[in-house]
């Protein structure tokens, strides 16, 4: 029998975000509405199955005498990372009912918890905390950060969905919308996103300050988030004040995005700093 | 000629040009490893590259001349945009209750026109209540039989902007307050040893403290994994040779006096002594513990040979603490080799048909502490929390104007509306609006 435990639900919650994406694709494809409440219907399965894994995990981590919330390592990233994708796509979901910002929003998740499960370098087990992460500020600064990367995601789908509405032009119109709306719902998302970085950025500064006493010291990570928030806050003047739209907005959220994994990902794999722990 | 300058430092083109600017650059410093000593640098990338980084300063180069440039243009475009823009929003907020031109409010993006068989005092009742609702307190004009009503709310987050540019200026005050005023630096203080000198950085300057702290003792604890749990001081500082407190500082937990926050930044084993080295005899099996100091030879079990410690390192290449050992065999040259002590070390070291393997030892532990002042801080903190103040401003207030004009028709009242908000997103003010004039008026 197959132990019930949190790493196995995310398995199944992979799963639901693969057919999810694979049914949002058909209902994109053939233009069906009931191929859309089904997609959507899987997406929120594995989001449900996902937000029981990670109750649960914390959960277990009590058991285990050393309790913290499941965000202190890579897996755990991924696997919030892949959450807030989803919860992102949810919140865009209200005004835009978009079948491929649904199809690529869960099939990023669905990567995610993949590279999750299955990447060798990555440690599935619960640890218990080391003193840097032992910090009341733990959870707001990853949950802020993490939210924040997850609407600049979905900006760089709508940006990446706008070039290629662009390029192509007539050929595809009656499969994919009006750029505008790509273009609109890039913006706002992006405009959010600043917020939730700004946020992230604040709380990490005075945690830092507590635990490494200054608060902010140029680490790598610091520098690669304030590198991220200075390209989204060009972006968003541009809008604001210059009026920019279209291909150049699309490119700043790409670049952008491409910011954002470095300071995820490339930071720790790539440089070492003071963040190596994640 | 200075117009055209001000103009330009005045201006959200600017703002990007050192947004992107500021962002490029910055990613040279993280790939070019900040402040070491310049013989590593000259071995990473030649002199020829030495003398390329220096001239440019990327080996410390956020504290280099043309990076505080660009930080320093970045907070005077801030401040000229601030007082081009701030005087015209302050005054569009004072201008509050007034009546406004018909051919204004034709322009404004949300109309809505509908007549109902309230008579117009009836209905002047009923949108007064409405737009107090909807916005804020209304202002009405009676001119015959014609009433207009205007109203407005949320005015003040269009300060939200400005109130996040000043407190971006605030931080970066506070950071080069910081940077003139303050210091960082790093204590390392040995159990049972006192110290008031910290080591600044970047660099090795001494800065002698007020006051000295002296380490009581310093504890490590890991988790059942072996993963570190707490490292911990106990400290206590003397003052004009009085202890005045004694504190506990763990990570995430520091410590302040008299403005200088400790905090704990490293450890490791300063000497150590009493090494209780198993010894296994591989053909016998017989396992026996010898206990060596650093330079005394004991004899191998079971054989003419002797061994001894020559040397401890805190940490043999990421294995963790190791001794350096020494078999002495008579006419036989000294066989040296290493025994660490880590955790992957449980099967221990072979070696001449002897297995060794460190059971334990006597550690002194010294602790390195961050020390640091920094007058800056609360300049920064007030900062963050007015930016986050002007984003809530922005996001969670908008800007919402209503005019309302009411004139007698036949059988009731016509009343057309103009409306608007800064809000991108308009729609939902809009649903509102048309939701209660669907529910006043009436078309049968």
């Amino acid at each position: 029998m197959i132990e019930m435990n949190d790493t196995f639900l995310v398995s199944i919650s992979t799963f639901f975000y693969f057919f999810g994406a694979l049914v949002f694709f058909a209902a994109f494809v053939f233009q069906k509405r009931s191929m859309q409440n089904a997609a959507i219907l899987f997406v929120v399965g594995g989001f449900s199955i996902e937000t029981a894994a990670i109750i649960i995990r914390w959960a277990f981590s009590y058991q285990m005498g050393f309790g913290h919330a499941p965000l202190s390592n890579l897996y755990e990233s991924l696997v919030f990372f892949s959450w807030s994708v989803v919860v992102i796509l949810f919140a865009t979901w209200k005004r835009h009912r978009n079948d491929i910002i649904g199809t690529l929003a869960s099939f990023f998740a669905f990567i995610l918890l993949a590279y999750a499960s299955l990447s060798g370098n990555v440690t599935t087990q619960i640890q218990p905390l080391i003193p840097a992460l032992q910090s009341n500020w733990l959870i707001s600064h990853v949950v802020s950060s993490f939210l924040a990367y997850a609407c600049f995601a979905i900006s760089f789908i709508t940006s990446i969905l706008y070039l290629i509405r662009v390029r192509a032009g007539r050929r595809i119109e009656r499969i994919l919308p009006d750029y505008d709306v790509f273009d609109d719902l890039g913006y706002r998302i992006t405009s959010i996103g600043f917020v939730l970085l700004s946020l992230g950025i604040i709380t990490g500064a005075v945690w830092a300050d507590t635990a490494w006493g200054r608060y902010w010291g140029w680490d790598p990570k610091e520098t690669w988030s304030l590198i991220t928030w200075m390209i989204y806050g060009a972006y968003i003047h541009a809008r604001l004040a210059r009026g920019w739209k279209g291909t150049s907005m699309a490119l700043i959220s790409i670049i952008g995005f491409i910011a954002v994994i470095f300071t995820y990902l490339g930071v720790n794999y790539i440089l070492s700093g003071l963040h190596s722990y994640m | 000629m200075m117009r055209k300058i001000y103009k330009y430092t005045a201006s959200v083109r600017l703002t990007i040009f050192l947004f992107f600017t500021l962002a490029a650059t910055s990613v040279f410093g993280t790939l070019v490893t900040q402040g070491l000593p310049g013989e590593h640098y000259e071995k990473i990338y030649g002199p020829g590259m030495v003398s390329f980084l220096d001239f440019f300063e990327i080996t410390d180069m956020y504290h280099s001349w043309w990076f505080m440039l660009l930080l320093f243009l970045l907070a005077v475009n801030i401040t000229a945009c601030t007082i081009r823009t701030l005087p015209g929003t302050l005054r569009g907020m004072s201008r509050k209750n007034r009546d406004l031109e018909e051919t204004v409010t034709r322009l404004w993006p949300i109309q809505y026109v509908c007549e109902s068989a309230y008579p117009v005092e009836t209905m002047e009742q009923k949108l007064t209540l409405l737009a107090g609702r909807l916005t804020g307190k209304p202002t009405i004009i009676r001119e015959g039989e014609e009433r207009r009503i205007y109203s407005e709310g949320g005015a003040y987050s269009r300060l939200g902007a400005p109130v996040v540019h000043i407190s971006i200026l605030l931080v970066l005050a506070g950071g080069l307050i910081g940077s003139i005023m303050g210091f960082s630096g790093r204590m390392t203080i040995i159990e049972g040893e006192m110290s008031s000198i910290a080591l600044l950085f970047p660099g090795d300057k001494e800065e002698k403290l007020p006051f000295s702290v002296k380490c009581d003792g310093f504890a490590v604890q890991f988790y059942d994994n072996g993963m570190p749990k707490e490292y911990r001081s106990d400290i206590t500082i003397i003052d004009e040779g009085e202890p005045v407190a004694s504190e506990s500082i763990r990570v995430n937990d520091p410590f302040t006096y008299r403005g200088f926050k400790l905090c704990q930044a490293s450890y490791g084993i300063a000497e150590a002594s009493d090494f209780k080295i198993s010894v296994t005899e591989e053909k016998s099996a017989t396992t026996s513990i010898c206990t060596l100091n650093l330079m005394k030879k004991v004899p191998l079990p079971g054989s003419d040979k002797s061994f001894a410690v020559a040397r401890f390192v805190p940490d043999l290449q990421g294995l963790g603490p190791a001794v350096m050992a020494v078999i002495l065999a008579p006419g036989a040259p000294h066989d040296i080799f290493w025994i660490p002590s880590g955790l992957h070390q449980a099967q221990g070291t072979k070696r001449q048909g002897y297995t060794f393997k460190i059971e334990g030892f006597t550690a002194r532990y010294y602790t390195g502490l961050q020390v640091g002042k920094d007058p800056g801080v609360p300049l920064v903190w007030a900062g963050f929390v007015l930016i986050l103040g002007g984003f809530a401003m922005i996001l969670f207030k908008s800007h919402r104007r209503l005019w309302m004009k009411i004139t007698p028709v036949s059988e009731g009242s016509r009343v057309e509306v103009a409306a608007k908000t800064d809000r991108k997103d308009g729609s939902s003010f809009e649903k509102s609006i048309t939701q209660k004039f669907n529910k006043l008026c009436k078309y049968d």
